[in-house]
């Protein structure tokens, strides 16, 4: 019964949140595929390990995030993976914002995709990603600055 | 930085994969036994990503599992530690861990406590850590007793607690680098000084007690405790600077200074009187080598509590301030002999053991996470022995002394 009903509750969070996890994957990653993977594999372990989890919302988010922060890692560079073929849409990537995002580290990118795709508050980030509040606002802040750089935006 | 938000509305229209029957599918295969499913393109890689993040995210049971018989020297009594945003106490090698504070309910900032600096008060009687705090919403600074029994709790941001050198209070933020409470064990605020404009220099400082106890120092900033108009330190006193560390007794600073020549940096650790007469380097590091793309420093000072030894970290990076690489390093001020005890993407030290043989320091991966292999260690002053004692774990503090030592 109790299984049962984790298993409810978890494809509640994926109707909700399944989406936007994959999109905001994929603006951490700039792969399609990636962000398929790891989105899936959070999922997925979350419902093999069933009431086991406290918060499953933020289980998933931060384990998604860890899943494709370990694949980028394992690549020799950054690469794009386009959305691939046959998928039909009006999506065009903004090149200079994917751009600019591959030039922060991995933890200023993933703070600022919560934060400014996800529109998650800082307390709410930490949750998401495990990290120490006080660590989001530090990469926050760096990424912040880092991203005005790299867009050209000095003001 | 509203247009960035609006410009990332662009992925609102990305085309979202619908990917629940791939989810049923993995968690199927593995519940039956068999071998998860290969994953779309990095099969090997990501199973073991998921080992991986099971040890890193499995909570409490999971994390206190033993890789080793870990033995920190006898000086140490006890362990704080925070780990998944909870608090808890447990031997000085982590066996035996009881969490003494969190897996509450999300407050207004978030949910998740936090550790940093050092957690025990000098006598060794309390635990001090934080609730979240951000631009919005006020965090809260939590002591405990020894026995992990709540004693009292009162606003503050910032990240370091500082213990005054009686364990008797405590000095936090209230108003991020404006105003520093000094509060009581009993929680009751007994001072509350102000920064004149330009007193606190840039950067994320933290209130830190002067050794005798009749100011606090923050941001090159002097605060008398009693209330006198706070002062700014002069730029050759070391206090001044952004990574320095009192000695024991008192009578020393070692702080990190740096220089560029051309384009090379270096990087040296000093000591000094606390008014920045009387330095003699310890150690330097130079980056002549390629110092186009990469930049060493040195940061993350702490003394034993002989004054014998300091520990301390160094980094390399590239030339934006990312780093790649980083190590923490003991130095014996006496001999200047230098050991690297523990060489990690993400390492920092954390606090000697009351004897001084031995140190706790933690580590990351290069992402900042604390994947397998990572969290909280001890290890030999002379680099050897080093034992994983909390996996996972963000920080923690040994205990000073034992109550009624």
């Amino acid at each position: 019964m109790e299984q049962a009903q984790a298993t409810t509750d978890l494809e509640a969070v994926y109707r909700e949140d399944g989406a936007r996890l994959w999109r905001a994957l994929y603006a951490y990653s700039n792969d399609a595929e990636l962000a398929f993977d790891a989105a899936a594999e959070a999922f997925a372990q979350a419902l093999s390990r069933g009431t086991a989890i406290r918060d499953v919302r933020s289980w998933v988010w931060r384990t998604a995030f860890r899943v494709a922060a370990g694949d980028l890692k394992s690549r020799s560079k950054y690469a794009y993976t386009p959305i691939p073929e046959g998928v039909t849409h009006d999506f065009h990537l903004d090149d200079a914002l994917a751009v600019a995002l591959q030039g922060l580290t991995p933890q200023q990118r993933l703070v600022i995709v919560l934060h400014y795709y996800v529109d998650c508050p800082v307390g709410e980030i930490a949750r998401r990603t495990g990290m120490n509040p006080l660590a989001v606002r530090s990469h926050l802040s760096r990424g912040r600055q880092r991203m005005r750089i790299l867009l050209g935006d000095d003001s | 930085m509203t247009d960035l938000r609006d410009r990332m509305r662009i992925y609102d229209r990305a085309p979202a994969p619908d990917y629940w029957n791939e989810v049923e599918l993995r968690a199927s295969s593995r519940s039956v036994g068999a071998a998860a499913p290969a994953r779309s393109a990095r099969p090997l890689l990501l199973m073991a990503a998921a080992m991986l993040l099971a040890l890193a995210v499995g909570g409490a049971a999971l994390a206190l599992s033993r890789l080793v018989d870990p033995s920190p020297d006898s000086s140490v009594t006890h362990l704080a530690y925070e780990l998944d945003g909870d608090i808890y106490l447990a031997d000085a090698d982590g066996q035996n861990p009881v969490r003494i504070a969190g897996g509450e309910p999300a407050g207004e900032c978030g949910r998740g406590l936090a550790g940093e600096g050092l957690m025990w008060s000098p006598d060794g009687r309390y635990v001090a850590y934080r609730s979240p705090w951000d631009d919005f919403c006020e965090g809260m600074v939590r002591l405990s007793d020894a026995e992990g029994h709540p004693v009292a709790s009162f606003p503050g941001a910032g990240w370091l607690i500082s213990w005054s050198p009686d364990s008797t209070r405590v000095a936090t933020w209230v108003e991020l680098f404006e105003t520093v409470g000094i509060y009581g064990i009993d929680g009751a605020r007994q001072a509350l000084l102000t920064a004149p404009p330009g007193c606190v220099g840039p950067g994320d400082h933290d209130p830190l007690w002067s050794p005798d106890g009749r100011s606090v120092v923050a941001g090159g900033c002097e605060f008398p405790i009693d209330g006198q108009k706070p002062r700014r330190f002069s730029v050759v006193d070391p206090r001044s600077r952004y990574d320095w560390a009192y000695s024991p007794d008192g009578t020393l600073v070692a702080y990190v200074t740096g220089t560029e020549v051309g384009y090379a940096r270096t990087a040296s650790l000093v000591i000094a009187e606390a008014d920045g007469t009387e330095l003699q380097v310890l150690t330097y590091q130079s980056d002549w080598n390629d110092p186009t793309t990469e930049v060493v420093y040195f940061d993350k000072i702490i003394w034993s509590s002989l004054g014998d030894r300091i520990a301390f970290r160094r980094s390399t990076g590239s030339i934006d301030g990312s780093p790649t690489a980083s190590e923490v390093r003991v130095l014996d001020i006496s001999s200047g002999d230098e050991t690297t005890i523990a060489a990690e993407p993400n390492v920092q030290p954390l606090a000697f053991s009351p004897a001084g043989d031995s140190i706790l320091f933690a580590t990351r991966d290069a992402n900042w996470v604390a994947t397998e292999g990572h969290g909280l260690w001890a290890v030999n002053a002379d680099g050897s022995d080093k034992q994983l004692l909390v996996p996972g774990a963000n920080w923690g503090d040994w205990q000073p002394l034992a109550p009624g030592s």
